[in-house]
């Protein structure tokens, strides 16, 4: 991780930040629709109105609260090797984004409602390309719609081994769903320490949880599966205008959900995350990859990383719209300032248009910008041998340093990228090697994955397991 | 094929000129390309077969990877020198034994130009090939080409230039090359980040080479 990483606020804003959250929780406080997380909350300390289902947070229950929270969150995959942890001063993670409802067809080029085998399709490539850890849900629109949470999950747990971020529909869905994840892991235990999938929920912003999200939450915590919530302020509209408020309302909204689950169920696994967007003006909606969007990405990272300690999780690949190029350069921003930031999960691998849609192409070229972020985040090292002041006396002027050992020993560490999708070859010879773009390249790619690629099947009767739980599923909810 | 020649060829490979060789840890200490080509001589092994089936075939995986995208530039010219550093232990017993001696290539920055990056990494290139380089350096007048062709009789002249002001410099070179009738004895190669394709034929040039990678497979393309 670089050192020291960017500082887009000085101590001081960060201070205020943190008081602002504090204030909003103990002064206006959260619209908890749930009462026995309120009952919970009043008995911890909280002052609740339970006719308002207002929840006023004190501060000393909030920062009690923080202390005792866990600094690592395990990413886990099917097997160890596909792990992803997150962890202050480790280089970071990415996951693909969640809840796409679109899937860009890597043959045609069309933008069209997602399929359970574009999914499959995906799931590959996740499995294939070795900068993307976990992966999350598409919303396909050929399987029953009550349960297609549940047919989205059997898949990603079949045909990939990476870390599954994973939303359920309602309360009913998530216990078909912990069903499964136990059917894999084989005991409660096992799924505890190893939890293959991480669950979501949504504050619908400002301030408000939802009845049917806080049960999730709760069940969730029980089985220790680490839960992300998902707050989306969208600066102008769901959050003041200015990003200062934005991050003061986020962050509160963030640390009162962290207060109920660590309430109900202490030392629930929770990341340190929020992911405001920014409203267009002029239509409404939602926007992820402005350059507000980037330097929000980079203050989300540094209060985590700085002033709670948290490994932070950002929105570090979206990007609005469905044109290529433009996609690109928002990614690159976030990214940039994300990973410049400190922070820990990069979200949105293949997500184009405001995460409606879902590219294979784009997947693989984020992938290549990861790997060109991994090599900014690991930063420049400064010593003896890096100053290299024996290899320049060798070589002297006029030498050339190619054909020296110490360029081969860092070459093979790394030091200097090399892209597998992007061509940095000049016009001539790009041309003589059949003048392909960059989608072009990546989509071939993409085919070869699929191609040669093969995911390991999970055993036989795991497999029937999933099929009888997906089968009940769907005889009761839909 | 005996050992000693297969780790002739596998620390050609590995770029271990000799012993100290820092680059592969698990092989430090261990003798490298000049102590076992020392042993090979030592023991009496025939010249041809510790080039071909050591040095050589060494080399000869060095440039299949390299093809394949599998390993770079300071990777092969490491190899080359380790190489470089057999042949020149064999050079007095190649005479001996009468080998035919490789391919000579004569390449310079033409007049006006300082610039040597480029045409530098070629001659390093083309020397790994087992190419004989005369390097005649930077700014190179007319005349000092012609002189050298008629004195070292390549089969290759490699034109080099940065400066799109110098670029009219390889035009008069190869025109004074014809006029002195010394096109059929010699093949004319032209590089450097300005020149393209279509530049070097109309100047023309019997060769092009976008980089130092193709200009080794060009030459060689020349020279058949």
């Amino acid at each position: 991780m670089i050192k020291p990483y960017l500082r887009l606020l000085s101590g001081d804003d960060l201070k205020k930040i943190h008081e602002a959250s504090l204030s909003i929780l103990e002064n206006t406080g959260m619209l908890i629709d749930h009462q026995e997380a309120r009952n919970m909350l009043q008995e911890a300390g909280a002052n609740v109105d339970h006719e308002k289902k207002i929840v006023k947070f004190p501060p000393e229950l909030v920062e009690e609260t923080l202390k005792n929270m866990d600094r690592t969150i395990l990413h886990a995959g099917r097997d160890p090797e596909y792990d992803a942890v997150l962890k202050i001063g480790e280089d970071f993670c990415t996951r693909t984004a969640g809840g796409a409802t679109s899937y860009i067809d890597l043959k045609t080029g069309d933008y069209r409602r997602a399929k359970i085998s574009d999914l499959e399709e995906f799931a590959t490539l996740v499995d294939a390309l070795p900068n993307v850890n976990a992966v999350g849900t598409l919303h396909c629109g050929d399987i029953p719609e009550q349960t297609a949470d549940i047919h989205c999950l059997q898949t990603l747990l079949e045909k990939q081994r990476k870390n599954i971020v994973h939303n359920a529909f309602t309360v009913k869905n998530l216990e078909y769903m912990i069903e499964m994840m136990l059917a894999v892991r084989g005991t409660k235990e096992k799924l505890k320490e190893r939890p293959l999938v991480h669950t979501i929920i949504a504050v619908l912003s400002p301030l408000y949880m939802p009845e049917d999200d806080i049960d999730q939450l709760i069940l969730a915590g029980k089985y220790g599966i680490p839960t992300g919530v998902v707050i989306m302020p969208s600066v102008g509209s769901a959050s003041p205008i200015t990003l200062a408020g934005t991050l003061a309302q986020g962050n509160a909204e963030l640390l009162g959900s962290i207060t109920l689950a660590q309430v109900a169920n202490p030392g629930h696994p929770i990341p340190y995350f929020f992911e405001p967007t920014v409203t267009e003006m002029k239509s409404g909606d939602s926007l992820m990859g402005t350059p507000e969007s980037a330097m929000l990405c980079a203050a989300i990272a540094q209060l985590g990383i700085e002033f709670y300690g948290f490994p932070p999780n950002g929105i570090g690949l979206m990007s609005d719209g469905a044109i290529c190029e433009q996609t690109l350069f928002q990614k690159a921003c976030n990214g940039v300032m994300q990973c410049l930031g400190g922070g820990s999960l990069l979200i949105a691998a293949g997500a184009i248009d405001s995460v409606l849609a879902i590219s294979p192409i784009q997947l693989v070229i984020d992938d290549e910008i990861i790997g060109m972020l991994h090599r900014i985040s690991r930063g420049i090292e400064v010593n003896d041998d890096t100053l290299a002041l024996d290899i320049i006396d060798k070589v002297g002027p006029r030498g050339s340093f190619l054909a020296q050992a110490h360029t081969v020993l860092h070459l093979r560490e790394g030091d200097l990228f090399n892209p597998h999708i992007f061509d940095w070859n000049k016009r001539d010879k790009w041309i003589t090697r059949g003048a392909k773009g960059l989608e072009q390249r990546a989509r071939e790619k993409a085919m070869d994955i699929l191609k040669n690629h093969k995911v390991d099947p999970l055993p036989d009767n795991v497999l029937k397991e999933l099929r009888a739980i997906v089968k009940k599923a769907n005889d009761t909810l839909v | 094929m005996s050992d000693l020649l297969k780790a002739i060829a596998e620390n050609v490979i590995q770029g271990r000129s000799d012993k100290q060789s820092p680059l592969v840890k698990d092989m430090a200490g261990a003798p490298g390309v000049k102590e076992l080509t020392e042993r090979a001589i030592k023991e009496g092994m025939d010249v041809e077969d510790i080039i071909n089936k050591g040095l050589l075939a060494g080399m000869d995986v060095v440039g299949k990877r390299f093809k394949n995208d599998e390993i770079f530039i300071p990777e092969v010219l490491i190899s080359a020198e380790a190489l470089g550093v057999g042949m020149e232990l064999l050079k007095p017993l190649i005479v001996e034994s009468g080998l035919k001696p490789t391919s000579k290539v004569v390449i310079g920055t033409v007049k006006g130009d300082l610039h040597d990056i480029g045409k530098n990494l070629v001659s390093m290139m083309l020397q790994g090939a087992q190419f004989e380089v005369i390097d005649l350096g930077v700014d190179i007048s007319t005349d000092s080409f012609i002189d050298s062709i008629k004195k070292e009789k390549p089969k290759i002249l490699g034109l080099s230039c940065l400066l799109t002001s110098s670029m009219h410099e390889m035009k008069t070179v190869i025109d004074a090359v014809k006029k002195e009738n010394l096109q059929n004895q010699v093949k004319i190669m032209v590089g450097g980040a300005p020149v393209t394709q279509d530049y070097a034929s109309r100047i023309g040039a019997d060769g092009f080479a976008e980089d130092a990678v193709i200009a080794v497979d060009r030459v060689k393309e020349l020279i058949k």
